[in-house]
């Protein structure tokens, strides 16, 4: 049993079932935003309505006083959508959605490892997930374990896709970065297979002449090779020389607990730059991505570019903080002295150990967690606005 | 993709055309145009045809008077002008011209 309507259609009143009125409003509705800008809008929409109350009639006689919503559907299909017949409007009208949904990035559970931070970020650019947490994990080595904070302040603060739609949002309009890559490799088989070619040909004409430059190259290998062995042993020698006198330089200079303390405290202070810089940092990126400007500047410029200048702007600060940490922190011998590459990687994954360990013992305080809560309202608010 | 489909900015280009032709042979009313429309090729729909006449009618190649009709409320019937007129001349003109491009591009000349 259906709640029945009657509608007043261009002046012809019909009984139609409730779910069928619904149908009709948004049949009529979607016709007048389709001819928003027709100077025969109302004249089209009458007409149209008229079509619409001429064809209930068919469906009613005697005995039959309602439309059913099936026919309604059928009478709706039937019309067939309303296309204005003004190009210009319609083109501005696409232009005009497409302004309205900018992509935005997203968490996305589904499929994801951990968060879906590099999930997003992949549905973002249309790239494999694969690629995203690949270059993650490699940033992370490469920055010595300060890369996981951009992680974890992204799993904080990026919103989660929770509808179809947010997911289709994620990935907007088809991003370019799979087309380069593409275009890239072809480029590549291009002139790799260019070259075999052309080697191959080259190399049958000249088949005594490649003889002779072999036998050359071998000489000049060998050559190489002993020089190298020579270099290599005069290097240690040399290395041993500055070992000592670093030695020496520890033992004959010690300075005073005031310089100490004093590095000690540049030290803090140029990690608390550091910490100040990554936060700032990863709040641009989450407003660029959010809003497509930083605080109203760089608005348009293209992703990808303004990825490569954050990051550039973050290492041109970075670099010579964290130089100047390290140096003061070797002035307090606070620090082991250099390091090797290894011993950075084991100094990495002491490094995350104990972020992981800290945001894990952070979230179990309540007010910590709150805190975190009310920060990233905020920054939402801030983004939204 | 089927062949009609492939046709199908072809059709829509063509249908003012159409129209025009079959006005130009009675007065009709717009229902009237769709079912003689719906025996052919250029089968349309209320949601395209109504927003085409009123932009004829802006363009002043067609006009209507409203009439009584035996069942239902008065309609309008459409009409063309001498602008209108014209206008078939002119895109059966290119139409011809296009056809017989396609009917003898290709073919060599000797």
């Amino acid at each position: 049993m259906n709640k029945v309507i009657t509608v007043n259609l261009n002046n012809n009143a019909y009984q139609v079932e409730e779910p069928g009125y619904e149908a009709l409003q948004k049949y009529l509705d979607n016709a007048k935003k389709s001819l928003a800008d027709n100077p025969d809008k109302d004249e089209i929409i009458a007409d149209l309505e008229q079509a619409i109350a001429d064809k209930c009639a068919t469906y009613l006689h005697t005995n039959k006083t309602v439309i059913t919503v099936a026919e309604v559907d059928a009478i709706l299909k039937s019309m067939g959508p309303v296309e204005s017949d003004e190009e210009e409007s319609t083109e501005a009208k696409t232009e005009e959605s497409k302004a309205d949904t900018p992509k935005r990035l997203f968490k996305i559970r589904d499929g994801a490892i951990i968060e879906g931070v590099c999930n997003g970020i992949a549905a973002y650019f249309d790239v494999d997930p694969t690629m995203v947490r690949a270059l993650f994990i490699i940033l992370t080595v490469i920055s010595a374990g300060t890369w996981i904070v951009v992680y974890i302040l992204l799993a904080l603060f990026l919103p989660e896709a929770m509808t179809r739609e947010d997911v289709a949002r994620a990935q907007g309009q088809p991003y370019n970065a799979q087309t380069i890559i593409a275009n890239a490799q072809k480029r590549y088989e291009y002139w790799k297979k260019f070259g075999q070619e052309q080697s191959e040909k080259w190399a049958g004409d000249h088949t005594e002449e490649i003889q002779r430059a072999t036998d050359l190259h071998t000489e000049h290998i060998k050559n190489k090779i002993n020089r190298k062995l020579t270099l290599k042993h005069e290097l240690r020698q040399q290395k041993i020389a500055r070992k000592m006198a670093a030695y020496d330089y520890k033992y004959d200079y010690k300075p005073g607990n005031f310089s100490r303390g004093l590095a000690g405290f540049i030290a803090g202070m140029s990690i608390l730059f550091t910490c100040i810089l990554g936060l700032a940092w990863v709040v641009a990126l989450i407003q660029f991505f959010g809003t497509g400007s930083i605080s109203g500047y760089f608005t348009g410029t293209p992703t990808m570019i303004m990825i490569l200048l954050l990051i550039c702007v973050f290492y041109v600060i970075y670099l010579p903080l964290q130089a100047l940490t390290g140096s003061a922190m070797r002035f307090a011998k606070a620090a082991p002295v250099g390091g090797s590459f290894w011993g950075k990687i084991v100094s990495a994954i002491i490094w995350i150990a104990a972020l992981i360990g800290v945001f894990s013992i952070a979230s179990q305080v309540p007010q910590v967690r709150d805190g975190w809560w009310q920060l990233r309202n905020d920054i939402h608010h801030h983004i939204d606005r | 993709m089927n062949i009609r489909d492939k046709f199908t900015p072809i059709r829509k280009g063509l249908l003012e055309l159409a129209v025009l032709k079959v006005i130009a042979a009675n007065k009709v009313y717009a229902a009237d145009i769709l079912k003689q429309l719906d025996q052919t090729e250029f089968t349309t729909q209320e949601g395209t045809l109504y927003p085409l006449l009123s932009r004829m009618r802006r363009d002043g190649l067609v006009t209507y008077e409203w009439s009584e009709s035996d069942s239902g409320p008065p309609r309008k019937y459409y009409e063309l002008t001498d602008l209108g007129h014209s206008q078939i001349d002119q895109l059966q003109q290119y139409w011809t011209t296009l056809k017989e491009t396609l009917d003898t591009i290709g073919e060599r000349h000797e």
